[in-house]
C-alpha cells in the first residue's frame, strides 16, 4: 500500500532538505519508461538522520541520485536550505554541491585507483581552491613575480569587458579593409613568418588597438549593429558581462570563418596550410580568452598564459617549417631549448604550486583522516587498492567531510562490508554527525542497520513511500504490512525465536515498467483487499509523527 | 648452515618478485632498438652519416663494405644513411599521424563515452563515417586533387593517416571511458563539484591512458607499414627524400643481383614494427594484470 | 616485280645503305669521303652483321621450319586499347600485336631501306608530289573482304581524319583509289612518299573497312552510323598471319590470335608459301621485367622482350636461352625539356592565327628550361657515360642525339654539350640571370616504375653535385598513362622519355616540327606531337631537306643538320640509346629472319619490334 500524499511533510518547521512529489522516469534499453520513483516526498530537518529502507530495486538509490541532481529528476521539487535544486543551472548546481555530499556503497569503486589517498581526500579542496584563486598554480607565480600579465588581466578586468570585443572588432575591420586584396594578406602572413615574430604579436596587438582608434566610427556602427541585438537575445543570461563576452565570441567566430576562407582560397603549400590552421586556432583561443576575461576576470591570467605559450609554440612550428637545411636545424635547436626552459619553468612553477597546494591541504587531510579513524602515517601516499573495504569507506567518508557539508547522503555505505566492520562505520557516522553537525540521509536495505542511527525512518516500496515514522514507533508498532514483513525479516539473537516461522515476503518485486494499479504492494500483500487494486492509498497519520500509506494499516479497525 | 639457507631463500624470493614485475629482456631490447633508431634519426644531421642523396660513382649495387656498412643502392648511395634518414620520414609520419589521431580520436572517444546519449550517437556516427572511406581511394583522390605535383605529400600522408586512425582510437577510448564512467569515483568527483572537463581529464583519462598508449603504439606500427606500402606504389614523399618503402621499391629491379638493397630497409621496417608491437603488447599485458588486481 | 621496285627506289636504297653503314663504329671517315660508292657499302653492312653487331638478327643454323606450336610472348605493357591505328597510342607491345594480325604496306629492309610488302610496285610523279601504289591482288582480310585500293584509301583516311594520327599525315593532301591502285598526293614533294607507311608506322597496317565501319570511334562515320556502330575496336580484323581470338585488357592478361589458314603468304594464299608456322600466338602483358624474366624461366613465356640492360646482361652467355640484342633504329632515352614560349607562326598559320602564343596561360614561364643557358647547364652536368655504365649495365651507349649509330644523320660529335662541371657552372650563372631564379627550380616528371625513378635520382644527384645550392629539383613520379597526357598538354618542365625510334628521319619530323607544337594547355590537350614545343626556323629548313629533297646526299646532310641543331639548342637532355633484347627459349626459331615474298631480307629488329609470321618452334612445340 505504498501510496502518495504529502501529509507527512512537516510544514511548520523549516526542513534543511525537502523533497516533494519526486518523479524519476528513465528509458529502458527497450525504449519503455521505467518508473523508478513515482511521487516521493520527504523532509529532513537540520541535524536529523533519515533512514530510507527498502528492497533492492525499490528506487532508494535513484532517489539519492535525484537529490544530488545526477541525473536530474523527471519532476518534483528538491529544496536544500530553501534553494530549489531542480531549477538551478549546471554551474549553479555545481557551486551548491559542496554542502551536499554522498558516500557510496562500493568503497573501492568510489576511489580512483590511480590517485594517492592524499589526493583523493584533498581533491575537493583542490577543486574549489583552484577555482577560488583562478588556477592557483600559475596565478601564484604571477603574483610572486609581479608579472605583467597578471597585472594587466587584473587591472583590465573591468575595461577588458569593453576593450576585448572592441579590439576584436577593430582587428577584423582592419583585416577586412586591408586584406581585401590577396597581396596584403600575403604580406601580413609573411610578416608573421619573419624573425620579428617574437615581438610580432605584441606589435600586432598595438596595431590592432591603433586600428581600433582609427576605425572607431566603424566599430561604433558594428557595436550598435551586433551588440544591441545580442543584448536582446542574451537577456536570458541577464548580465552585461555575458553580452559583451558573447559579442567577443561572435566577432571572433566571424574572424575565424573569414580567415579560413581567405587562406583557403589564396594560399598553398605546407607552411601556408599550417600557418592558416594555426592562425585559426590562435584566433579561436583569443576568442575564448576574451570571453573568459569578461566572465571571470580571475581566470584570464592563466588563460592568457596558455594562449601565449600556445602561440609561441605555433609560431615556431610554422616558422621552422618554412625554413630549410641548416637554418632549420639551428632555429629548431634554439627554439627547442627556449621552449624547454620555458616549459620547465612553467612545469616547475606548476609543480611548486601543486606542492604548495598539497602542503596547504595537508592539515585538513590529516584532520579528516584522523577523524575517521585512519592511521595517517604512511597511508597518504598509498593507492586505494592497498586498503581494505572498511578503510576505503573511511577514506570515502573523509573525502565527503573535508568540504564541511551540511547534508551527507549515505547510499548503503555498509552493505558491501563485513559485519564486524559495518558497526565500526555506523558508529563512525554517528560520531561524525555529532562532531560536524551533519544531516544524514541513510539508505539501507536492512531495517536493522538504520534502527539505531536514524531519527526518522521511511520505508520505500517500488518508488513510493509506505510508512514514515520515528524508529521507536515504527519498529515497535509497524503499521504497514510491508514494514512488518521487513521487521520480521531481521535476524534476532533470540534462541527461542525460530526465524523460519517468521512471515516472509512472497514473490518478486513487480516490474517498475508496469507497476500494479492502486496500491503498489498489493500483489505481495498478505492483507490484500479489493479496494487495494482500484484506489491508491494516501498518507495518513496513525500516531504523532508516524504516517502510513495503507488502506488497512495494522492498527486500523479491519485488522483488529 | 641455517644462515646460509635463509640468505639463499631471500635471494630467491627477490628474484621471483623481480621476474613477475619486469617486462623481460625482449621488451628492453625492443625499447633500445627504437631508442637508438630514434636517436640516429633525430641527430642524423650531426652524426657522421654520409649524405643520403649523394651517389658514389662506381659503387652502385656494391654489397656491405668498410666504408659503406650496409652497402650501396642501385645508384651508389649509402644504404646505412638512407635507412637512418628514411627512419626520419617513417617516424615523423607515424608519430605525428598517431598523435593527431590520439588528440582528436581521444577527445571524441572521451566525450562520447562520458556524456553518452545524443553526444555519443553524434560522435559515433562521425567516427563510423571515417571508417567507411576506403583508405587507398581517399589517399589517391586527395593526391590527385590537392597534390598532383607532390609538393605537400608529407602533409597529405599525415592528414590521411591521422583521419583513418581517428576512428579506431576513438572507439577504443569510448569503450574504455564508458567502462570507467560506471565507477563510483566518477560520480564522487561530480559530487564534490568538479567540472566535467576535470572529471574527464583527471579521473577518467589516467585510467584509460595505459590501454590507449599501448594501442597507439600498435597504430604507429601500422602507419609505418602503410607508409611503406604507399611508398612502394611511388606515392609517398617524393624522391630524393629517402623512405623505407621507396628504398624497397627501388631495390626491386636489383633483387637478384643485389638483394641487400631491398633487404636492409625491409629489415629496419620489420624490426621497428616488431618492436612497436612488442612494446605495445607488453605494456597492455602489464596494465591488464595490474588492473586485474583492482 | 622486285626489279621494278628496286629501280623505283634506287635513290632511297642508296642513302639507306649509307645510313646503315654508319652502324659500324669504325668507318665514319670512309663514308664521309666516298658517299657515292653504294655497292661497297652493301658489303660493309653484311660484314658488320657477320661480326655480330647488335642488329638482333637470329643467326642460328638453319633448320627446316615445321608447322605447329603455340608461342607465348611476354610483352611489357598494355598501352594500346583500342588497337585500331587511328586511335591508338601504339607502343612496342601494341605494335607486336598489329604485326601478328595484320601487315603493313611496306616493311623495313635489312639495310634500312624500305621494301614493299602488301604493295607490289610504287611509282612517283616527276615532282615527287604524287605517288601511285599498286596493291597485290588477291589478298583478303580475315572477314573475307578483299584488300583493294579503296580499302587502303579508307584505312589512310581514318588516320588522316583522326585527331591523334592526323598531324603525322598532314602532308597528305588527297588519297584516291582505282581498282588495286592507290594514288597519294602530297602538299610538298615527298622524298620517301608512301614508304613512310611501313611497319614502324601504325597507320601502315591495314584493317578491313567493313569492320572499321562498325567501330564507333571511326572518324569517317556520320553521327547516325556512329550511333549504331557496335564493333569492338580490340577485335582486330586485318590481313595478317594470325586471326583475332580473344583479348582481355590489363596487366597479366592477354591477346590471343590463331593461325590464319588463308594468309596471303600461306598455302592457300597468292604466294603459295607456308606462313605462318605457329598455330597460335599469345601476347601476355607482364609490366614488370622481373615478372617477365621469371615467366620465361618458369616456362610461362616462350619469348620476352626488354629494354632493361641489367636484365639483358644477365642472359649474356647463358646457354639455356637465346639472346638477340638490337640497337638498330632504336629509341633514344632522354629528358624532354618543355621549351614552350613566345609565338608559333607555323602552327599559327594552320589555325589562322600567326601570333599563336605557345604559353597563353604562362604555365611554362617559370620553367628555367625555356632558356638555352639552363638547358646547356643541365646537359653539361650530366655524366652520360656514367649513366650508360651504371644504368645500362655497361652494354648500352651514351647518346648524343636523336639518331643512334646506324641511322641516317648519326654524327660522332653533334655539338651536344659534353659532361663538364666547370662549363655547367658557368652556364648556370647565366641561367640564374636569364631565369631570374636563385635557386633555379625545376620539376622533373617521370614514370612510376622503380628503375626510371632511380635513374632520375642519379640524374638529380649529378645536378646537385654540379650546382649545389644553385638548383632545386623536384621529382614527381606519375602513372604512365597520365605521363603521356602531361606530355601532350605540355604540363611539365622536364620529363623522362624515350622516343624517336624509326628507320628514316623523315618519319620523325612530326615529333620536332613547329607545325605540331601546340600551345600549353592542361585542360584542353591539343595533342602536340612536338612535346618539347620548340619552334625553330632552322629546324624547319633542315627537316624540309630531309623530307622533301629526293637527293640522298642533301637528305643526309639535312639529317645531320637536324642532329647538330639538337646538339646546339639542347632541346632534349640525351642519356642513352635504347638497347632491345629478345630473350627466348632455344626451341623458338627464326625469331627475326623475315623475308618479303621477293626474297628480300627485312631488318631483323626495328626498335625492339620484329615480325612473327616466320617464327617456328622445334618439333612444332614451343614449350618443349
Amino acid at each position: 500500500m505504498a501510496g502518495s500524499g504529502n501529509l507527512h511533510l512537516r510544514e511548520q518547521e523549516k526542513p534543511l532538505l525537502r523533497v516533494e512529489d519526486l518523479v524519476v522516469n528513465f528509458l529502458s534499453a527497450g525504449g519503455e519508461t521505467v518508473q523508478a520513483v513515482s511521487g516521493f516526498s520527504i523532509d529532513v530537518l537540520e541535524g536529523e538522520t533519515l533512514g530510507l529502507v527498502g528492497e533492492s530495486g525499490c528506487g532508494k538509490s535513484t532517489t539519492a541520485r535525484a537529490i544530488i541532481q545526477s541525473p536530474k529528476p523527471t519532476a518534483g521539487s528538491i529544496q536544500l536550505d530553501g534553494v530549489e535544486l531542480t531549477e538551478l543551472d549546471d554551474e549553479e548546481m555545481r557551486r551548491t554541491r559542496p554542502i551536499l555530499q554522498m558516500i557510496f556503497q562500493d568503497p573501492i569503486s568510489s576511489l580512483n585507483p590511480r590517485r594517492t589517498i592524499r589526493d583523493v581526500v584533498a581533491e575537493p579542496l583542490y577543486v574549489w581552491w583552484e577555482e577560488e584563486t583562478g588556477r592557483l598554480a600559475i596565478a601564484s607565480w604571477f603574483e610572486k613575480t609581479g608579472n605583467l600579465f597578471q597585472k594587466i588581466s587584473s587591472k583590465f578586468s573591468r575595461p577588458a569587458r569593453i576593450l576585448a570585443p572592441l579590439a576584436w572588432l577593430s582587428l577584423i575591420f582592419w583585416l577586412v579593409s586591408e586584406a581585401s586584396d590577396e597581396r596584403s594578406l600575403e604580406t601580413w602572413l609573411s610578416w608573421l613568418k619573419t624573425p620579428a615574430q617574437f615581438i610580432g604579436f605584441p606589435v600586432l596587438f598595438i596595431l590592432a588597438a591603433m586600428a581600433a582608434a582609427l576605425s572607431v566610427v566603424g566599430a561604433v556602427w558594428l557595436v550598435l549593429a551586433v551588440i544591441l541585438p545580442f543584448g536582446v537575445i542574451s537577456g536570458k543570461f541577464g548580465s552585461v558581462t555575458n553580452t559583451v563576452g558573447l559579442t567577443g565570441l561572435f566577432t571572433s567566430l566571424f574572424a575565424v570563418v573569414f580567415l579560413f576562407f581567405r587562406t583557403w582560397s589564396s594560399l598553398g603549400g605546407v607552411a601556408h596550410w599550417l600557418s592558416s590552421g594555426i592562425l585559426l586556432l590562435a584566433v579561436g583561443f583569443l576568442a575564448v580568452w576574451s570571453l573568459l576575461a569578461c566572465r571571470e576576470p580571475s581566470r584570464a591570467g592563466s588563460s592568457a598564459l596558455a594562449v601565449l605559450v600556445f602561440m609561441l609554440f605555433a609560431i615556431q612550428v610554422f616558422y621552422i617549417v618554412g625554413l630549410d637545411g641548416n637554418t632549420k636545424l639551428a632555429v629548431f635547436s634554439l627554439s627547442a631549448a627556449v621552449d624547454g626552459i620555458l616549459y620547465w619553468l612553467i612545469a616547475r612553477r606548476y609543480k611548486l604550486a601543486r606542492a604548495q597546494m598539497r602542503q596547504r591541504a595537508e592539515p585538513e587531510v590529516k584532520r579528516v583522516l584522523e577523524a575517521v579513524g585512519m592511521e595517517v602515517e604512511g597511508s597518504l601516499e598509498r593507492k586505494p587498492h592497498e586498503f581494505s573495504g572498511g578503510q576505503a569507506q573511511r577514506i570515502s567518508i573523509a573525502r565527503a567531510l573535508i568540504l564541511n557539508p551540511k547534508v551527507v547522503i549515505c547510499d548503503e555505505p555498509v552493505s558491501a562490508l563485513d559485519v564486524s566492520v559495518q558497526a565500526q562505520i555506523l558508529n563512525l557516522l554517528e560520531d561524525m554527525k555529532a562532531a560536524y553537525g551533519l544531516t544524514l540521509v541513510f539508505i539501507a536495505h536492512d531495517l536493522a542497520v538504520v534502527k539505531n542511527i536514524s531519527d526518522r525512518v521511511a520505508v520505500m516500496y517500488l518508488g513510493k513511500i509506505c510508512e514514515v515514522g520515528p524508529p521507536e514507533l515504527l519498529y515497535s508498532a509497524p503499521q504497514h504490512p510491508y514494514t512488518r514483513l521487513l521487521i520480521d525479516a531481521i535476524p534476532r539473537p533470540d534462541p527461542e525465536f525460530d526465524q523460519r516461522n517468521a512471515v516472509r515476503i512472497e514473490g518478486e518485486l513487480p516490474s517498475p515498467l508496469a507497476p500494479p494499479s492502486g496500491c503498489r504492494f498489493r500483489t505481495r500483500c498478505p492483507n490484500v483487499q479489493a479496494k487495494c487494486s482500484t484506489e491508491e492509498p494516501q498518507m495518513k497519520e496513525v500516531a504523532s509523527g508516524h504516517y502510513v500509506a495503507c488502506h488497512y494499516p495494522a492498527d486500523s479497525e479491519l485488522n483488529q | 648452515m641455517i644462515k646460509l639457507k635463509l640468505r639463499k631463500r631471500t635471494r630467491e624470493v627477490d628474484e621471483t618478485s623481480r621476474t613477475n614485475n619486469s617486462l623481460g629482456l625482449m621488451f628492453w631490447a625492443a625499447v633500445s632498438f627504437l631508442a637508438v633508431l630514434t636517436f640516429c634519426a633525430i641527430f642524423a644531421d650531426i652524426l657522421p652519416f654520409k649524405n643520403p642523396t649523394q651517389t658514389f660513382k662506381g659503387f652502385n649495387k656494391n654489397g656491405p663494405s668498410g666504408s659503406f656498412l650496409l652497402g650501396n643502392d642501385g645508384v651508389g648511395r649509402d644504404i646505412l644513411s638512407r635507412v637512418v634518414y628514411g627512419a626520419q620520414t617513417s617516424l615523423v609520419i607515424a608519430v605525428v599521424g598517431t598523435s593527431i589521431a590520439l588528440i582528436i580520436g581521444g577527445s571524441i572517444g572521451l566525450a562520447a563515452g562520458y556524456y553518452r546519449g545524443k553526444v555519443d550517437r553524434l560522435l559515433t556516427i562521425m567516427l563510423n563515417t571515417t571508417l567507411i572511406i576506403p583508405p587507398l581511394i581517399l589517399f589517391i583522390s586527395l593526391i590527385l586533387f590537392l597534390d598532383p605535383a607532390a609538393e605537400r605529400r608529407m602533409f597529405i600522408l599525415i592528414f590521411t593517416f591521422a583521419l583513418l586512425s581517428i576512428a579506431p582510437i576513438g572507439r577504443v577510448v569510448r569503450a574504455n571511458t564508458m567502462a570507467w564512467s560506471e565507477r563510483e569515483f566518477v560520480l564522487a568527483a561530480q559530487t564534490i563539484g568538479a567540472r566535467n572537463g576535470r572529471v574527464m581529464f583527471r579521473e577518467i583519462l589516467p585510467n584509460v591512458a595505459p590501454s590507449l598508449i599501448s594501442y597507439s603504439l600498435i597504430v604507429m606500427a601500422t602507419l609505418i607499414i602503410v607508409e611503406g606500402a604507399v611508398a612502394f606504389l611511388g606515392l609517398s614523399v617524393p624522391s630524393p627524400t629517402p623512405t623505407w618503402g621507396d628504398m624497397i621499391n627501388k631495390g626491386r629491379p636489383h633483387l637478384d643481383v643485389a638483394p641487400h638493397i631491398t633487404l636492409m630497409p625491409a629489415l629496419s621496417m620489420f624490426l621497428t614494427v616488431l618492436s612497436l608491437n612488442f612494446i605495445g603488447d607488453k605494456l597492455q599485458e602489464k596494465f591488464e594484470s595490474k588492473a586485474a588486481i583492482l | 616485280m622486285a626489279k621494278k621496285f628496286v629501280k623505283a627506289f634506287a635513290v632511297l636504297f642508296a642513302f639507306s645503305l649509307i645510313a646503315a653503314a654508319c652502324g659500324g663504329d669504325s668507318d665514319e671517315t670512309a663514308i664521309e669521303n666516298e658517299p657515292e660508292v653504294v655497292e661497297e657499302e652493301v658489303t660493309q653492312v653484311e660484314e658488320d652483321r657477320e661480326q655480330g653487331d647488335a642488329t638482333g638478327e637470329d643467326t642460328r643454323d638453319d633448320m627446316t621450319a615445321v608447322h605447329g606450336g603455340r608461342l607465348v610472348y611476354g610483352v611489357e605493357a598494355d598501352t594500346s586499347n583500342p588497337f585500331v591505328p587511328y586511335a591508338s597510342s601504339c607502343a612496342i607491345s601494341c605494335r607486336m600485336i598489329l604485326r601478328s594480325v595484320s601487315d603493313a604496306l611496306f616493311i623495313t629492309g635489312a639495310g634500312g631501306n624500305i621494301v614493299p610488302h602488301l604493295v607490289e610496285t610504287i611509282v612517283p610523279s616527276a615532282d615527287f608530289k604524287s605517288w601511285t601504289m599498286a596493291i597485290r591482288d588477291g589478298i583478303k582480310f580475315h572477314d573475307g573482304t578483299p584488300l583493294d585500293g579503296a580499302a587502303v584509301a579508307y584505312n589512310l583516311n581514318t588516320c588522316r581524319m583522326s585527331p591523334l594520327t592526323g598531324p603525322a599525315l598532314s602532308q597528305i593532301s588527297d588519297v584516291t583509289s582505282d581498282g588495286q591502285s592507290v594514288t597519294i598526293s602530297y602538299t610538298f614533294p615527298e622524298a620517301l612518299g608512301p614508304a613512310a607507311l611501313n611497319s614502324s608506322t601504325q597507320c601502315g597496317f591495314m584493317f578491313s573497312p567493313t569492320w572499321l565501319q562498325t567501330i564507333a570511334s571511326n572518324p569517317l562515320l556520320t553521327a547516325e552510323q556512329r550511333a549504331t556502330a557496335a564493333g569492338n575496336p580490340t577485335e582486330l580484323v586485318g590481313v595478317g598471319a594470325f586471326t583475332f581470338k580473344s583479348y582481355t585488357p590489363g596487366n597479366g592478361n592477354s591477346f590471343i590470335a590463331t593461325r590464319n589458314a588463308d594468309y596471303w603468304r600461306g598455302e592457300n594464299g597468292i604466294t603459295g608459301e607456308e606462313l605462318p608456322y605457329l598455330d597460335e600466338i599469345e601476347f601476355v602483358v607482364s609490366v614488370d621485367i622481373q615478372g617477365r624474366s621469371n615467366g620465361l624461366k618458369g616456362g610461362q613465356f616462350d619469348i620476352i622482350h626488354t629494354s632493361n640492360a641489367d636484365e639483358i646482361k644477365k642472359y649474356e652467355g647463358n646457354e639455356d636461352y637465346v639472346l638477340l640484342q638490337a640497337n638498330d633504329y632504336g629509341e633514344t632515352s632522354m629528358y624532354m625539356l618543355n621549351a614552350a614560349q613566345g609565338t608559333n607562326p607555323y602552327a599559327g598559320a594552320l589555325r589562322g592565327d600567326p601570333e599563336l602564343a605557345m604559353d597563353p596561360l604562362g604555365m611554362n614561364s617559370t620553367n628555367p628550361m625555356i632558356h638555352l643557358s639552363c638547358r646547356k647547364a643541365a646537359a653539361h652536368s650530366l655524366d652520360t657515360q656514367r649513366l650508360a655504365d651504371e644504368r645500362g649495365a655497361g652494354i648500352v651507349k651514351p647518346a648524343n642525339g636523336p639518331f643512334p649509330p646506324g641511322s641516317m644523320g648519326y654524327l660522332e660529335d653533334t655539338g651536344y654539350p659534353k659532361f663538364d662541371i666547370a662549363m655547367a657552372q658557368t652556364e648556370m650563372e647565366q641561367c640564374k640571370i636569364d631565369s631570374g631564379q636563385d635557386p633555379v627550380t625545376v620539376g622533373v616528371t617521370i614514370g612510376q616504375d622503380p628503375f626510371s625513378a632511380e635513374t632520375a635520382d642519379l640524374v638529380v644527384s649529378m645536378m646537385d653535385d654540379a650546382f649545389g645550392e644553385d638548383i632545386s629539383v623536384v621529382v614527381t613520379p606519375i602513372e604512365q598513362g597520365q605521363l603521356i597526357g602531361l606530355a601532350l598538354a605540355g604540363a611539365y618542365h622536364v620529363m623522362g622519355w624515350r622516343n624517336f625510334g624509326g628507320v628514316d628521319p623523315s618519319e620523325l619530323w612530326y615529333w620536332w616540327s613547329a607545325y605540331t607544337a601546340s600551345p600549353v594547355n592542361p585542360t584542353v590537350p591539343e595533342l602536340a606531337l612536338n612535346f618539347g614545343r620548340f619552334v625553330d626556323p632552322e629546324m624547319e629548313t633542315a627537316m624540309q631537306g630531309v623530307r622533301f629533297n629526293p637527293d640522298p646526299a642533301v637528305r643526309k646532310a639535312s639529317a645531320e643538320a637536324v642532329n647538330r641543331l639538337f646538339g646546339k639548342n639542347v632541346w632534349n637532355l640525351w642519356t642513352t640509346w635504347t638497347l632491345w633484347g629478345l630473350i627466348s627459349s632455344p626451341r623458338v626459331m627464326d625469331i627475326t629472319t623475315f623475308t618479303t615474298p621477293e626474297g628480300t631480307m627485312t631488318a631483323p629488329v626495328v626498335a625492339g619490334k620484329h615480325s612473327v609470321q616466320q617464327i617456328w618452334c622445334q618439333d612444332g612445340n614451343c614449350q618443349g
